[in-house]
């Protein structure tokens, strides 16, 4: 056992070739008796090699098909030591700096890769217990995820025209109108219909950008021209590009009364 | 500046006698009819004397629209509202006088001979109300018509301006080399010359050219078509050695059209699209076909497959498409496309059609 320990099983999961080969070779240039047990090049395939073969270490590329290796590690948080492999992104090395959590630059330069092997090496050979780091990846994660909206919205609507399948960006898309069972979708001079009803559309939709006007209309806030109000009568409303008027009911007029 | 409109007085005249020619017409009838019914003596008078009085009348009410358009230039409003306060004033007054009249008109109408003056001054009295009348709503439309077609010019200068700057703005998104890109890339090319220097040498040349074409091109507005398909090419060429057989891919472009004028950097954010989003993150990989063909005398037709992920419709990833189609719009306006479909069994299917100038 004691024979077994000196040498570190370690595996590496990046999903470019020329850039394995890489630091397979970087890593063995300065850690000789490093024994790389596992080549994964993709997140679910690494996440399975860390569960199957327990390695003493773990060196994650983060952007990887099919799971990210943040993600890797959060599912696998207490087999292994991680240490990650980042190319240039300013904002994850700052977070990860913030975090204390072990990463590689790549290209990674020698001096660099040493200096993370012996902390690396002191942390196996101290046999200092593997701190949980889940709860900090989910920090991290979370962090890096600000710049998305936290709700999804609809992007794509997908219309059938013909026997294929077409995605309207929903930027593109000046009105939806309820038609019989289906829903009109009004692009600057394309109609399509697709079969989400209003009500769904209306809760799938970001509201700041898609305004709910009437029971059976919605439209891109972006692309409106003129609204009408005349004293007692209900309001109307003119998009740019197109000559219909839409009618705002009672009821969803709120929203342009603080205007 | 704000440039006043000059009344034309060539197009003045022309849309009135456009849009006043059937009133004339109905005028000159009743003008007729009236005398026969009245039981005028016809035979005794001359034809001549009727075409000239109603060629008269519409001198005059000619020179009644004509004039004061003269005179009276569209700029000065407040001086154009007192005209036409004035003008009603004395079509009210002109009104009465005729009404005091007319039954001065209808006794010598009774007599069986009537002299060519007589015609010509009892015709006077009805152009003359009639003249003021159709002037002032011609003046009303007149004014109205200047006014929207300077709005009209406005608009328009206002749309070619907002679309040069929407087209200067998308052109410089889409000139922003990916840091991710360029960083992996050359750690690829790093990598390689340890490993495979033959590899590494066609991968550098190849990100060469990438980086010429993308920063020197997106100056320029147009390049060709063959120009665009090499771009494509080596930008592929660099995926295929980072992804290796997770990749493949093919580029088929017809030779006749290889020296067609093409805006620059206009396809190849689509393959990035479809590499970054599609084929880069799923585990396998797959395929990316591109074909660019004529499909007929004026139009060509870029086809961009993959079979990747394909895009949910809550992905986020398609905002670099979103410009494109912005840019196609602002190139062609309604005459390029931009087509994005679910690609059987997987992945998406861009086709973009445009003119071939």
């Amino acid at each position: 056992m004691s024979d077994d320990s000196r040498k570190i099983r370690a595996i590496i999961a990046e999903d470019e070739i020329p850039s394995l080969n890489l630091l397979k070779k970087q890593l063995l240039s300065v850690w000789p008796e490093l024994d790389i047990i596992g080549e994964a090049e993709n997140g679910v395939e690494a996440k399975r090699m860390i569960e199957e073969l327990k390695p003493d270490c773990a060196f994650l590329d983060i952007k990887m098909p099919g799971l990210s290796g943040m993600e890797v590690a959060r599912r696998t948080a207490g087999i292994c030591r991680v240490v990650f492999i980042t190319a240039y992104d300013q904002y994850a090395v700052d977070a990860f700096d913030n975090e204390a959590v072990d990463y590689i630059l790549k290209p990674a330069t020698e001096e660099r890769l040493e200096r993370t092997v012996n902390r690396l090496k002191a942390q196996i050979d101290s046999k200092s217990p593997i701190g949980n780091i889940s709860e900090t990846l989910e920090r991290l994660m979370s962090k890096m995820n600000t710049q998305q909206p936290a709700k999804q919205y609809l992007q794509w609507v997908r219309a059938q025209v013909g026997d294929s399948i077409s995605l309207v960006p929903v930027e593109k898309i000046y009105f939806f109108q309820a038609k019989d069972k289906y829903t009109t979708v009004m692009t600057k001079n394309e109609e399509y219909l697709i079969r989400k009803t209003i009500v769904e559309l209306d809760e799938e939709l970001d509201p700041d950008l898609f305004f709910r006007i009437h029971r059976g209309t919605i439209v891109n806030a972006r692309f409106i021209d003129k609204i009408f109000t005349l004293p007692g009568s209900r309001g109307q409303l003119r998009l740019k590009d197109r000559p219909e008027i839409h009618h705002i009911s009672r009821s969803y007029s709120n929203r342009f009364k603080q205007m | 500046m704000d440039k006043t409109i000059e009344p034309d007085v060539w197009k003045i005249s022309r849309r009135f006698l456009i849009y006043y020619f059937p009133i004339f017409l109905c005028y000159i009838f009743l003008n007729i009819i009236m005398i026969v019914t009245l039981n005028v003596n016809v035979t005794k008078l001359p034809w001549f004397a009727i075409i000239i009085s109603n060629t008269l009348s519409v001198l005059t009410m000619y020179l009644f629209i004509i004039l004061p358009i003269l005179i009276f230039k569209p700029k000065k409003s407040s001086v154009r509202r007192i005209v036409m306060f004035l003008f009603v004033l004395l079509f009210t007054a002109i009104m009465m006088y005729i009404e005091n009249k007319l039954s001065h008109i209808y006794d010598f109408l009774e007599t069986t001979s009537i002299s060519i003056p007589q015609i010509i001054l009892a015709d006077g009295y009805g152009i003359f109300s009639l003249g003021i009348f159709i002037c002032f709503f011609y003046y009303v439309e007149e004014k109205q018509f200047i006014t929207e077609n300077r709005i009209i010019s406005e608009r328009n200068k206002k749309l070619k301006n907002e679309k040069m700057k929407t087209e200067t703005h998308l052109k410089l998104l889409q000139a922003q080399i990916e840091p991710h890109f360029l960083f992996n890339t050359l750690t690829s090319i790093f990598s390689l010359t340890d490993t495979d220097l033959q590899k590494a040498k066609k991968m550098h040349n190849n990100f060469k050219q990438y980086l010429k074409t993308t920063l020197s091109k997106t100056r320029s507005n147009i390049t060709t078509i063959g120009q665009e398909v090499e771009l494509i090419k080596a930008y592929l060429e660099i995926f295929k050695v980072r992804m290796e057989k997770r990749l493949s891919y093919s580029v088929e472009a017809d030779k006749e059209i290889n020296n067609f004028p093409f805006p620059s950097m206009l396809i190849q954010p689509i393959v990035e699209n479809a590499i970054k989003h599609g084929l880069e993150p799923k585990i396998g990989g797959g395929e990316i076909h591109i074909r660019v063909r004529k499909i007929n005398a004026e139009r060509i037709e870029w086809c961009i497959e993959d079979t990747g992920l394909g895009m949910s419709e809550m992905s986020h990833l398609g905002t670099g498409l979103s410009n494109i189609i912005d840019r196609i719009e602002a190139l062609y306006g309604k005459e390029g496309s931009l087509d994005i479909k679910e690609n059987r069994p997987s992945g998406v299917k861009i086709i973009l059609e445009a003119p071939c100038v």
